[in-house]
Order: structure tokens, then C-alpha cells, then sequence
């Protein structure tokens, strides 16, 4: 939890331009009647208006992704299960390429990126159930198989488009492919936020249903579990959640696989304990990787995705040297 | 005498080596008739000097003029030798099927090497820093093309033009007139060493995008919306009014872009991405817009008092 704090705090106060940590946090609490503000209204406008709300759209992504991951490897007792795998990054590619590219016109605004791509993501995941599910009986091999199936047609139809795209469709596209919360807003996070409050809820209520299905599927029936029923929630919440993020965000890779992984590693294998401690660990992942992504490299921004990957990649094998093999 | 003879000698292939002169200085005598074009620039170049006839094929980012150009398309992003030597109608004069020039502003696929192997000329015009190399192309063109008079006109044109703009800025001594220009919506940028660059240099402008370049980016560094909101300039351009639809009220909505000099004086200026983006002929239009912009905000009492 202190990790996290410091995380949110260094969100705030680490930036391009210098303001002192003593003055942020004197505005913080003088938002909360403790104290007065020494900021002037142009460091104001860099914290509240732009460092605020960026850090808070990486608190919900990071806390999404990681949710979702560790619900996923749960689901599908799979250790590289990620919230991707039923296709939600490819279709949300396709999507926000669909309007990047502007095709079949009128699509140029920047508000259409974010819907389209929610929408292809979601459409992908409907695609994966449809073929690979028979309702509530579907098993976990043949949706995964499903999902590689739709994510390949999907990066096909994407990769099709962004040739036929300008150059500098096909910049814009790369760029949002690669992830970032530059262009966070408090508007970005509003709509952002009940998916990820609700759909995190979702699975952390499931929690329980999940350590019961580590067992198997045929011995969670036979303990009582709607086995199905749990599957098709969690997967939905998931998917739905991690498709609001994405829509926000783009494609930040790493954070739902290896969160979830370094606190099992941590703290064991009971998801009644792997998920509500992904929520911490995940949200504070992903805003100390921002930070690192703005500043490392400054005046320019590393993308997001690379310096989860960077950062993370090592973590996890540091971890996994130490406590042995992956054990679900 | 003998002196008298050699003078009238010399005088008089002096004067039957003119035409002679004349005619290499202006070129090929036979203008090319297959001319291919994957430069958006250089398409709009050749049909403002008259020789669009001899374009038999464009990129298929070449948009201007509007009416004229040919229905050829060929990717200038993935461009194969193939498709480019089958565009050419020959004619009688003309048997061969291979285009005369094929022009250039990126090489893709390694396109120009290929292309020269197989004996066809290539001319790579990648995008100039400086208003010298921008007429130094338009020449070139003419002189490729046959229509050599008709470049060095527009050239003029095009001198005169924006030295009259140039002129017409008041001396500001005492008003930083300070520039963001927008190429995305992701904040990449242009700082004064590249061409439009030098053009807002020329008014007497600067530039936010100076202090945060680096040697990587080639003169196109992206910058933040923190850094563009503490430096606050006096005037924004957009060049991506097309591709993003961005605008002044769009720019206004974005996280502490109120706040901005540009934003708040309402100089916030659209450009059309294809002018504010190419060095052809439109180039008067586009420094027409950016003297307006910056004599706008120098005549603006509201953004010197505070």
C-alpha cells in the first residue's frame, strides 16, 4: 500500500517541468482543508489538469490489467493466460485502426479511436465465445484456440488496412498501438472508471469460485460450482473491463501476465488473496513504469508498453529464480 | 590583318556557339512523355509548370490539382519495380514501355537502386531545410521535364511573394512571438532548422520546439502537453486539421491547452496538411497564411498587456 501511495505521489510531483514535492503535496492537502496552496495557477493547471488525471487513468488500467490477468489464469488455469487472449488486443487494434486510418471517411476525430476500438474489442471477444463456446458447456482449450484463431484474423485485417494507410495514418497507428496515458483526461477517466470499478468487483466476488476451479473443471461440478456460469461472468467482466481500459490507453503489454504471477509468488496461490492484492500491485506498476516512460528519456516519452516490458521481464524472472517454478 | 581575321573569326563562332549554349543549358530537347511521380510535391510542381501531360502515374498521396491528374496510382510506401515500368503508354515517338523519370521523396524499398539498375532514371526530392533547396527542385523539374522556363517563372513568383511578406512583418523587438506547430495529435512537432521551420524564422518568430530537440529526431521532436502548456505560446498552427480533424475549439478542450496564450487570444490557426506539408508551387499560400498569423498577433494588444 505504501508502494502504491509513493507511486501516485510521484505520479504528481515527477514531471518536465520542476514543482517542488513540498508544494504539490501542500496543494493535495489544501484540497482537503488542510493548510493553503503555494502553487502558482500555471503549476496548478500542470498538476490537477494534466499530471491528475494521467496518473489516475494508470492507477485503473494497471489495477484492470492485473485483475484481469490473474482472473484469466484462473479461469483457464493457464500461467500464460493474459487479459488479451481472447482476442481484445487485436480487436481493439483493428478498431482504433478502422479510425486512425479514417476508413470509409469520417472518422478523423480523435473520440472515434477510443469507441471504435472499445467496440472491436468487445466484437473480437464475441467472436472467440461464439466459436469456440457451446454455451455454458464450452471448454477452456477450445476458447483459447478460438482466441488465436480470431486475434490472427483480426492482425491480418489490421495489418491490411495500415498498408493501404498514409504515412502518417500508419505513425498514429503504431504509436497507439504502443500504449500510452499522454493523452489522459479526467473525461478519459470518467468514462473509464465504472467498468473498471464494477467489472474489478465482479472478479474479486468470484475469487473464491476460482480457487475452487483450480481443481479442475469436472471436480468443481462435482463440488457444485456452476463451473460455466462462473466462466462466462468472469471472462465477460474481464474482457469488458480490460476493453474499457484499452480503448483509453492502447495496448499495454506485460502487466496482465506478470502482476498477477509476482504476487502469487508472494503471497501464494489462493485467488482470494492473488486478486485484491493485484489491485494494489497493478495500479502501482503501471504508474511508477509511467513515470520512468515520461522521464527517463526527457524531453521525449519512452512508450508505455516497452518499459513494462524492460521493467518487468526482470522482476519476474528475479522472483521465479528465487521461489522456483510456477505453481497455478 | 592577320589580327583583324582571327578577330572576326573568333566573333563569328562566338556567335554560332550561342544557339548551341543555349539549347544545353535548357535541357533535353525532347520532353520526356512518361514521367512518373510518387511525390506529392513534385506532382503538384509539374502540373503547375505545364507538364502534367507527361505525369502518367502519381502516389497515391498526390492530390492536387484537383482535376488533371492520372488515374494511375502506385504505392509510394511499397513500391515495386514492376508496377512502375508497366505504367508508360508508349506512343510512336515514345516505343518504350520504361518511364523517362520517376521522381522521389522517399526511398522506399530501396526503389531508386532498383529502379537505376533496370536504366530508369530516378530523382529522390525529399523534403528541402531551406527555401533555396525548395526552388533549387522546382528548377530541376523544369528542366527535367522540358518546361524549364516555366519553373524558373514560378520560382520568381514564389521569391517575390514571400520577400513581400517577409517584409511586411513589423519589426518586434520587444514581442517574442512564440510558435508551437502541431503535426499530430500526439504533440510531434517542428523546430527552425527544418523548412517551414526556417519560414516562421524568417518572420521573426521562434519556435517552443527549439529547446527540446534532440539529434535523433531529425528536427521533428515529439513534445508533451506539460511542456507545451508551460511554455505557452503566443501562436499555435495546426497541420493536422485534415487527418485529425483538430481545431481551435479541439485544442481548447484538451487538458490545460485553456490555459495556452494561443488558446486563450484566439490564435489558434488551421492549416490544410497538404499545403503547411509540401515545397511545390502552394508555398506562397502557406507562407501567405503563417505572415497573417504572426502580423495577427503583433497587432493583438490583448496578448503584450497582459
Amino acid at each position: 500500500m505504501l508502494v502504491l501511495v509513493a507511486a501516485a505521489v510521484g505520479g504528481l510531483v515527477i514531471g518536465p517541468t520542476p514543482i517542488g514535492f513540498s508544494r504539490v503535496v501542500g496543494d493535495v492537502l489544501s484540497h482537503v482543508g488542510l493548510g493553503r496552496s503555494t502553487l502558482t495557477p500555471l503549476q496548478s493547471v500542470i498538476v490537477w489538469q494534466l499530471r491528475a488525471p494521467r496518473m489516475v487513468l494508470g492507477l485503473l488500467a494497471g489495477t484492470m490489467l492485473a485483475v484481469a490477468g490473474g482472473t484469466y489464469q484462473g479461469v483457464f488455469r493457464n500461467p500464460l493466460a493474459d487479459p488479451y487472449l481472447l482476442g481484445v488486443a487485436a480487436g481493439a487494434g483493428l478498431g482504433a485502426t478502422i479510425a486512425i486510418a479514417d476508413v470509409g471517411g469520417g472518422l478523423s476525430t480523435p473520440s472515434w479511436t477510443p469507441l471504435l476500438a472499445f467496440a472491436g474489442a468487445l466484437v473480437a471477444v464475441a467472436v472467440t465465445w461464439a466459436i469456440g463456446g457451446r454455451g455454458l458447456r464450452t471448454s477452456t482449450s477450445s476458447l483459447i484456440l478460438a482466441g488465436v484463431a480470431v486475434a490472427s484474423l483480426f492482425t491480418s485485417a489490421q495489418t491490411f488496412l495500415q498498408q493501404q494507410a498514409s504515412v502518417d495514418s500508419l505513425a498514429r497507428v503504431y504509436i497507439w498501438l504502443l500504449g500510452s496515458l499522454a493523452s489522459a483526461s479526467w473525461s478519459s477517466v470518467t468514462l473509464v472508471l465504472p467498468y473498471v470499478v464494477i467489472c474489478t468487483l465482479i472478479c474479486l466476488v468470484a475469487a473464491r469460485a476460482l480457487d475452487v476451479m483450480s481443481v479442475g473443471e469436472d471436480e468443481s461440478r462435482s463440488l457444485g460450482l456452476a463451473v460455466g456460469k462462473v466462466r462466462l461472468l468472469v471472462v465477460a467482466a474481464a474482457s469488458l473491463g480490460t476493453a474499457a481500459v484499452v480503448s483509453a490507453v492502447g495496448l499495454i503489454g506485460f502487466v496482465g501476465i506478470v502482476v498477477p504471477h509476482v504476487v502469487r509468488l508472494l503471497v501464494g496461490t489462493s485467488y482470494r488473496r492473488i486478486l485484491p492484492i493485484s489491485v494494489i500491485a497493478g495500479a502501482a506498476f503501471l504508474v511508477i513504469a509511467d513515470t520512468i516512460a515520461r522521464t527517463v528519456m526527457a524531453p521525449s516519452e519512452l512508450p508505455l508498453g516497452v518499459v513494462t516490458a524492460l521493467v518487468g521481464a526482470p522482476v519476474f524472472v528475479f522472483i521465479l529464480s528465487l521461489r522456483g517454478r510456477v505453481t497455478m | 590583318m592577320k589580327h583583324s581575321l582571327r578577330f572576326v573569326l573568333a566573333l563569328t563562332l562566338s556567335a554560332l556557339a550561342i544557339p548551341l549554349t543555349t539549347l544545353s543549358a535548357s535541357g533535353a530537347t525532347t520532353k520526356p512523355s512518361c514521367v512518373v511521380s510518387l511525390s506529392p510535391t513534385a506532382t503538384e510542381t509539374l502540373f503547375a509548370i505545364g507538364a502534367g501531360s507527361q505525369v502518367q502515374a502519381v502516389d497515391k498521396d498526390s492530390n492536387f490539382p484537383k482535376k488533371g491528374l492520372p488515374s494511375t496510382r502506385i504505392d509510394a510506401l511499397n513500391p515495386s519495380v514492376e508496377s512502375i515500368i508497366g505504367v508508360c503508354k508508349s506512343t510512336p515517338t515514345h516505343p518504350s514501355k520504361k518511364p523517362d523519370v520517376v521522381i522521389i521523396s522517399y526511398n522506399a524499398n530501396s526503389i531508386q537502386q532498383k529502379l537505376s539498375a533496370v536504366g530508369i532514371k530516378v530523382i529522390n526530392d525529399s523534403a528541402p531545410a531551406t527555401l533555396g533547396g525548395a526552388y533549387a527542385q522546382i528548377n530541376q523539374l523544369g528542366r527535367l521535364s522540358g518546361h524549364a522556363a516555366s519553373a524558373r517563372h514560378l520560382v520568381a513568383n514564389l521569391k517575390k511573394t514571400i520577400a513581400k511578406d517577409i517584409a511586411s512583418v513589423p519589426a518586434h523587438p520587444n514581442q517574442n512571438v512564440s510558435t508551437y506547430y502541431e503535426l499530430d495529435p500526439t504533440f510531434y512537432s517542428l523546430t527552425s532548422s527544418t523548412f517551414v521551420g526556417s519560414l516562421l524564422k524568417s518572420l521573426g518568430a521562434t519556435n517552443i520546439a527549439d529547446a527540446q530537440a534532440t539529434s535523433a529526431d531529425g528536427g521533428y521532436p515529439q513534445l508533451t502537453s506539460e511542456y507545451i502548456v508551460s511554455a505557452s505560446p503566443t501562436l499555435i498552427f495546426l497541420a493536422d486539421t485534415i487527418c485529425c480533424a483538430a481545431s481551435a475549439a479541439s485544442v481548447a478542450q484538451r487538458p490545460g491547452f485553456s490555459t495556452i496564450s494561443a488558446v486563450a487570444h484566439g490564435h489558434v490557426i488551421g492549416l490544410s496538411d497538404d499545403v503547411a506539408s509540401r515545397w511545390g508551387p502552394r508555398l506562397g499560400l502557406l507562407m501567405n497564411q503563417l505572415t497573417s498569423a504572426v502580423k495577427a498577433v503583433l497587432a493583438d494588444t490583448k496578448v503584450w498587456n497582459g
